[in-house]
């Protein structure tokens, strides 16, 4: 049976034969993606649960927040998994927590300003080295000959500061049965349940796709749907 | 429907559907009144429709689904990607 959303599962990836696999950090993931992405896609998108070791701050908290007294979820690295890869069924999220996941999700996500389409000032911190503006789009990781298109939907706040960012499916192909979870733009469809999480050094900042972004109306759009998928 | 429509549009058709509607519907009774049983069968009709639609329209995404195993093969390696580089 498919994960529900609001459900925790202890994480069960193993290397796929891969001898330099290195085991997650978290220890669980909650499922944040609405049931009937779930029941048809053979994935979720989860929010990975960690257990929590000293205090933490209250603005961190928005980011973080804990699920109990041992634990958190870290809403800035919210990602798709596969099902194979989630392993016993642990606990329900209180509606507390996931309330909480939720306005982590919205912060992270910038929902609010998206949908608004707020023409925004620039991040209020700068930085010399190349980091990936929300809204671009960038080739993704290389796996032998395949490489795909990848949308940032990270908040720009968040980006510049970090090393890592969420990015979303960008794919040219139009599937009807899909309609739900698909936003057109950027010359193709991009899959508002499949997350990624990707490191900087993993985005080829030189040769950009074209388009190279999505247009304020077409990520307006992108908010919305994400909202649906992952009931925000 | 109003009773003067029904009247008009009685037809071998109607006298069939009427007689299936308390069998689909049986809080609807054989002798509840001809436009009761027409919109019970008319709810059924339309409800078993939207689960039909609802089923296919699963069953071609697991068809395609199926069809394109890199979908899953692309979520497993970018996962394991990102765990091995430590990003979660």
């Amino acid at each position: 049976m498919a994960p529900k959303r609001g459900a925790i599962y202890a994480l069960a990836m193993d290397g796929n034969g891969d001898p330099e696999f290195v085991a997650p950090a978290a220890e669980r993931a909650l499922i944040v993606s609405e049931d009937p992405w779930n029941e048809t896609m053979q994935a979720s998108v989860v929010v990975p649960i960690y257990r929590r070791e000293g205090e933490i701050s209250e603005h961190a908290a928005l980011l973080q927040p804990s699920l109990d007294d041992a634990h958190y979820a870290d809403c800035t690295l919210v990602l798709s998994l596969d099902h194979d890869d989630l392993g016993h069924f642990v606990d329900q999220a209180s509606g507390e927590a996931l309330a909480a996941v939720v306005g982590g999700l919205r912060a992270y996500l910038d929902i609010d300003d998206l949908m608004a389409k707020r023409i925004k000032r620039p991040p209020s911190v700068g930085r010399a080295t190349f980091w990936p503006r929300q809204r671009d789009i960038y080739w993704g990781r290389r796996f032998g000959e395949q490489r795909e298109r990848y949308l940032i939907v990270a908040d720009d706040e968040f980006n510049v500061r970090a090393e890592q960012t969420a990015a979303m499916f960008l794919t040219s192909r139009d599937k009807t049965w899909r309609s739900r979870w698909q936003v057109p733009g950027g010359g193709g469809f991009v899959i508002t349940g499949d997350i990624d999480q990707f490191d900087y050094n993993e985005f080829d900042d030189r040769a950009r796709p074209d388009p190279k972004e999505f247009s304020r109306d077409e990520m307006a759009e992108v908010a919305a749907a994400i909202v649906d998928v992952l009931e925000l | 429907m109003s009773s003067s429509r029904l009247y008009l549009t009685r037809s071998a058709t109607v006298e069939r559907a009427l007689a299936v509607a308390p069998k689909v519907r049986p809080d609807v009774g054989e002798k509840a009144p001809a436009t009761k049983r027409l919109e019970a069968l008319l709810d059924y009709a339309v409800e078993h429709w939207e689960a039909e639609n609802a089923r296919n329209e699963r069953l071609l995404a697991y068809e395609e689904l199926a069809a394109l195993p890199g979908r899953r093969d692309r979520i497993k390696r970018n996962a394991r990607a990102a765990a091995k580089r430590g990003l979660f």
